[in-house]
């Protein structure tokens, strides 16, 4: 079960929410996020809820929010005009411990990248 | 839903590409430890490794199926957590397609030494594909798919002290979205 879904919003008003069934409604055998990169250049918005707090990427300026606090984190880059690429993951961590029982841990990830003069740039904030 | 994880292993004699007895969904390996045996089930006090000799190599590995959309950025290391095996101890790994019959011979093909900790962050790289003894590719797509063989042998020499070793945290991360 996903500790937390997301909601993504596009630049013409529409959004595509996660259900905990997680099921793409372009292909049913793939997750929501496969809807999600269909529309790559679309995205305005990008929020993670679970637990009691909110993630949001904002694909515009590229800043961040947490639980509606807003912050930048920038790394060391041109500052010039760029369009900011969504990334989104969850990093798994399966763990089998000899003569014991194994572990399974997930982070959240979300951020995004861009590409000045070649170089590509990215920045996640993980949960 | 999400990707749903299984762990499994190959045994037994190599046939086509893979081992003649495979653990995966359904049927997972009960018992993953190195052990003077070529199966996945028996307990290792019932089949120790003598101090000089080498465990029969494990080929362990991943199974993926439910709905997603990819499984990436796939590494694995076998120690995350020993800081140096006690003396008389190698652990030796490697991710690999190709599979072995195992044999407590010492495996000359596990070229990764994990005697000492490797953080997950600088562990080998695993691959997907639809078999274990196929896997290519750096992201699996939907449909499901598996890892890589995570191959490994613990080889002892003469000076291994008797009993348990420290448990050791063997570690398969990976992406999806």
């Amino acid at each position: 079960m996903l500790s937390h879904l997301f909601i993504c919003f596009f630049n013409d008003g529409s959004f595509i929410q996660q259900t905990e069934e997680d099921i793409s409604t372009i292909d049913p055998v793939r997750s929501a996020f496969y809807d999600v990169a269909q529309r790559p250049n679309d995205v305005v918005l990008f929020c993670v809820v679970g637990n009691g707090h909110n993630y949001t990427v904002d694909l515009r300026d590229g800043h961040f929010e947490i639980d509606g606090v807003r912050f930048d984190a920038r790394p060391d880059m041109p500052d010039d005009d760029c369009e900011y690429r969504l990334i989104y993951f969850r990093r798994h961590k399966q763990i089998v411990i000899q003569g014991k029982d194994g572990e399974h841990s997930i982070k959240y990830h979300i951020g995004w990248q861009t590409t000045i003069n070649g170089k590509n740039y990215q920045q996640i904030i993980s949960f | 839903m999400a990707a749903t994880f299984n762990w499994c292993e190959d045994c037994g004699a190599l046939t086509s590409g893979h081992g003649t007895s495979r653990s995966q969904s359904g049927s997972a390996p009960a018992n993953c430890n190195w052990k003077n045996i070529d199966d996945c089930t028996t307990a290792y006090s019932s089949s120790p490794i003598v101090a000089g000799n080498n465990s029969f190599t494990k080929y362990q590995y991943g199974q993926f199926s439910g709905t997603y959309n990819q499984v990436l950025n796939g590494k694995w290391s076998a120690n995350t957590n020993v800081s140096t095996l006690a003396t008389g101890l190698t652990l030796k790994g490697v991710v690999t397609a190709t599979y072995a019959t195992p044999s407590t011979t010492t495996n000359a093909a596990l070229t990764t030494d994990f005697t000492s900790s490797v953080a997950i962050g600088s562990g080998s790289t695993v691959l997907f594909g639809a078999d274990p003894s196929t896997a290519a590719s750096s992201t699996l797509s939907s449909g499901g798919g598996f890892s890589q063989y995570l191959a490994t042998q613990l080889q002892t020499t003469s000076s291994a002290a008797s009993g348990d070793m420290a448990s050791i945290q063997a570690v398969l991360e990976y992406d999806e979205n």
